[in-house]
């Protein structure tokens, strides 16, 4: 099968048009064969039968003809001259006179010859005695003639006639001569034996290609034949059937005669073989030749659509190579030409495809280029970096201010960073000022994203100063009430996590207000300094130490229970032990009274511990303690 | 025109028009369509090719002898008699030999013992010469002669019937009508018709004459047909000896009888 393919598809049709082609021959040669055989043989039958008819025909005028003589003789003057003269009157009665050339009564030869030949004519007296003999070849008269008893008993019925002289047809025309009175004078009788001879002359100068033969009926022997050599006297009819196709059957006879025969004409079957062949063999030739311009005429449409095919191939690999720039179309191996035609197409399909996909790329490329480049212009104004990246974290393109963070940072701390969940990238730069870059990424639902990346520095700074400025106070930098709620409620969530407790200290400064009023405010703010700086150093770093405002402070201790807190508490009472030395040389001695609560002991939210925390310490302030642990009763708290 | 003069002198007559720019009507035909065409004054020239009988010599028509050609015997091709007397000859013609076994050859082979069928075409029975140099009179031929109306007729049958003998022009049956059989040329009194010499020396005994006629009195006389003649006459000369045609320039060197350019007679002895 792939043997087959690779033939070209001219040869595969071309034996196709020929194999097709011989069998319609063959096929149809069979039967045309045979039918021309059957037409043939009718035809020369017909053809035959038809000249074997005229051939009779002209038998049978002869035949007659012969009789016309007879009477043209007798009715001669010439005739009855001679009867009157004393040769015929007187001559002797008892011999036979022959002639052998025409008698005095015999008209000119060039009448004669447009009449059969009679072989002989003999004349007969009154008494029927035979008188004259005339024979026209010179050959001897037949016995049976010159005795003719039963050739006499028909001489006064005047007619022609066919009869058996011996064993030989003759024919007979007997004509009386009668003057005008009636009165017979003589008989004329012509004889013509009917031979070989009579029967080609009577057929004057036609001449046929097959023997014509006389046939008897009974008994089926040839009488005479136009061909002695092959047809000689005496042979049997229905022995020739086996070696003739014989025509002619229409039997005849001539006057009273005993004779019925025919006119055949015979031609042999081995000559018929061969005619019949000769006839199917032109005809063959004639079908083959048929068949050969039908095959060739077919073959030149094949080669002409052959032709077109390949020149259309041929354009599709032209169109390929020119239009698409691709050569694959050319180097089509196997195949034939339609599945090389078809596999080009399939070629310059695929191209067309492809390049129409590289087209459209082409075009968003080029779109996507302006949209880029109106992105870099404009994104260069705005101040952000812009970088597109695609999933395997490689940056396909990116704007100048990029460029300028990428030339100021270095681009390592850039990219890649795909998948890092921050959105702010904090960063030292080449310069070793730290940097803070805010990062957002922009999905494009395509296998590349958008990263707008903005330097945030400055603007964190300013967020962190007032982040700062709102948690803390001005005057201590301490966390101030608000991050003493939020550091508070850190705690609650991570004691409610760990079921861990915590505690937590409220301060209040004891005579501060005299501070004030003895050294004015500004004196009274060192001092609050000085004592926001002093309070760290009692707690651990993880502890949050916040003022309040005015005098008040607290102390979140997130790790500390209430033990801790007593501990921290202490530690804070010793702290004001100490003098605080303030910048005009005024040392100022404080005290504090230091409430104390406990998660979850005295309160699960801010607000609770808060205030349970004043309470506290406002119960130490009365009374005067160091500190005071929460109680219900607050009075009746765990008082030192 | 006769057949065998017509295909002698046409090339000649369609050069002779050529270079004088003539147009001249030639028609292939025969002595008695020559004849009664110009009894109508309806040719300017006649053409035969037998001499004028009596009949044929018009008021102001002469006859102009352009050659005379062997008239030859032909038989079958098998038959095995190849020469005859001018007397067997006769003989055989007049019936009075009516085997082909009564016939021997001048070179003494005789014929088989067959019938003699005789065939004639005796045509232009009117004028003298050509078959009536064999026998002068129709009726002098057998009462069994077989008449055929044709040339080609008589190749066909004596080239068909082994028995026959006819008469014919040794060039239409060895050439022009060839086509129709085969046929035996028979050498008469030990001459072959083919030999011109012979011929010429009065050997040969039964031959035809070719005349061409042109009009001599007005009307009818043109003088072109005359130069027309006058051409053909010198054209003769030139004619392919394998016509068989003894032009009448050497027949009145050889001292045959004319009377004016017409052959009367023939060689003195």
């Amino acid at each position: 099968m792939r043997v087959l393919r690779r033939i070209p598809l001219t040869i595969k049709t071309m034996v196709l048009v020929i194999i097709v082609g011989i069998a319609v021959w063959v096929g149809r040669d069979i039967v045309e064969s045979r039918k021309m055989q059957a037409v043939f043989q009718e035809e020369l039958r017909s053809r035959l039968e038809t000249q074997t008819v005229k051939a009779r025909i002209r038998f049978d005028r002869y035949v007659k003809a012969s009789f016309q003589l007879a009477k043209l003789l007798v009715g001669q003057e010439r005739f009855w001259d001679y009867l009157r003269t004393p040769l015929w009157d007187t001559g002797n009665q008892d011999e036979v006179l022959h002639y052998r050339r025409p008698p005095p009564w015999y008209p000119p030869n060039s009448v004669v010859r447009a009449f059969p030949m009679a072989r002989f004519s003999l004349l007969f007296d009154l008494s029927h005695r035979l008188r004259e003999v005339y024979s026209s070849h010179a050959s001897p008269v037949p016995p049976d003639l010159l005795q003719p008893t039963r050739l006499k008993r028909r001489l006064g019925r005047h007619q022609g006639y066919t009869t058996l002289v011996g064993h030989v047809p003759y024919l007979i025309s007997t004509v009386g001569a009668v003057d005008r009175e009636g009165r017979l004078h003589a008989t004329l009788m012509l004889a013509t034996p009917i031979d070989d001879e009579f029967l080609v002359a009577s057929q004057g100068i036609f001449s046929s290609k097959y023997p014509l033969a006389l046939l008897s009926a009974n008994p089926p022997l040839v009488l005479a034949s136009t061909d002695p050599k092959t047809l000689p006297l005496g042979t049997r009819t229905d022995a020739l059937r086996d070696n003739y196709m014989i025509a002619g059957d229409a039997f005849f006879d001539y006057g009273d005669s005993e004779l019925v025969s025919r006119i055949a004409m015979l031609v042999p079957r081995s000559e018929l073989s061969a005619l019949e062949s000769a006839v199917v063999t032109f005809d063959r030739k004639g079908n083959a030749a048929t068949a050969a311009l039908f095959v060739f005429a077919l073959a030149l449409i094949i080669l002409w659509i052959m032709y077109r095919i390949r020149r259309l191939s041929d354009w599709v690999t032209n169109l390929a190579r020119t239009a698409l720039g691709v050569n694959k179309a050319a180097n089509v191996r196997g195949g034939d030409e339609l599945m090389a035609l078809r596999e080009r197409f399939q070629i310059l399909t695929q191209e067309v495809v492809l390049g129409q996909d590289a087209m459209r790329l082409k075009h968003e490329m080029e779109r996507n280029a302006k949209q880029l480049d109106v992105l870099k212009r404009v994104t260069g104004e705005l101040g952000v970096g812009v970088v597109l990246r695609g999933d395997d974290g490689t940056s396909h393109w990116m704007n100048a201010q990029m460029e300028a963070f990428i030339r100021e940072c270095g681009r390592d701390n850039f990219f890649p960073a795909p998948d890092e969940e921050s959105d702010t990238i904090e960063l030292q730069d080449i310069r070793g000022q730290q940097r803070v870059f805010r990062l957002n990424r922009l999905s494009l639902f395509c296998p590349m994203d958008v990263l707008l990346l903005q330097d945030v520095t400055e603007l964190e700074a300013k967020r962190r100063a007032l982040e700062y400025q709102a948690l803390h106070d001005p005057l201590t930098g301490l966390p101030n009430r608000i991050l003493l709620y939020d550091r508070l409620k850190q705690a609650i969530h991570r004691a409610k996590r760990e079921s861990i407790p915590f505690s937590m200290l409220m301060i209040d400064l004891n005579g501060f207000k005299e501070v004030n009023d003895t050294w004015g405010h500004a004196v009274g703010d060192e001092v609050l300094q000085k004592v926001a700086a002093r309070l760290p150093t009692c707690v651990r770093a993880s502890d949050t130490v916040c003022r309040l405002g005015g005098d008040e402070f607290a102390v979140v201790l997130p790790e500390g229970d209430l033990d801790r807190a007593r501990i921290v508490a202490k530690k804070l009472q010793k702290a004001f032990e100490q003098p605080f030395l303030v910048a005009q040389g005024v040392q100022v001695k404080l005290g504090a009274s230091i409430g104390v609560v406990g998660y979850p002991a005295h309160g699960t939210d801010a607000e609770t511990l808060l205030k349970h925390g004043d309470l506290a310490m406002y119960s130490a302030k009365r009374q005067r303690r160091e500190y005071e642990v929460y109680a219900p009763s607050t009075a009746g708290s765990d008082q030192r | 025109m006769d057949q065998q003069i017509f295909h002698m002198l046409s090339p000649y007559l369609r050069e002779y028009a050529r270079e004088r720019k003539l147009k001249i009507a030639i028609g292939d035909s025969t002595c008695g369509n020559s004849a009664a065409l110009l009894a109508h004054k309806n040719i300017d020239i006649g053409a035969y090719c037998c001499p004028p009988a009596a009949s044929d010599r018009l008021p102001g028509l002469r006859f102009h002898t352009l050659g005379i050609a062997a008239v030859a015997l032909v038989v079958h091709p098998d038959n095995p008699v190849s020469s005859l007397s001018l007397d067997i000859a006769r003989k055989i013609f007049q019936g009075d030999i009516h085997r082909w076994s009564g016939v021997v050859s001048s070179d003494g082979v005789a014929g088989p013992d067959r019938p003699i069928q005789t065939i004639g075409r005796l045509h232009c029975k009117l004028r003298p010469g050509h078959w009536r140099l064999l026998l002068d009179n129709e009726d002098l031929f057998s009462p069994g002669l077989l008449e055929v109306g044709t040339i080609p007729d008589m190749v066909s049958q004596v080239a068909a019937n082994p028995d026959a003998i006819g008469h014919i022009s040794p060039w239409f049956a060895s050439h022009y009508y060839r086509d129709k059989g085969e046929v035996k040329i028979l050498r008469l009194e030990g001459v072959s018709p083919y030999d011109v010499d012979a011929l010429l020396e009065g050997r040969y005994p039964v031959y035809k004459t070719f005349s061409l006629t042109t009009w001599t009195e007005t009307p009818a006389a043109h003088p072109e047909a005359q130069g027309v003649v006058r051409a053909m006459l010198q054209a003769v000369s030139q004619l392919d000896p394998s016509l068989g045609i003894v032009p009448a320039s050497h027949l009145r060197k050889a001292g045959w009888k004319f009377n004016g350019d017409e052959l009367v007679g023939g060689p003195a002895p």
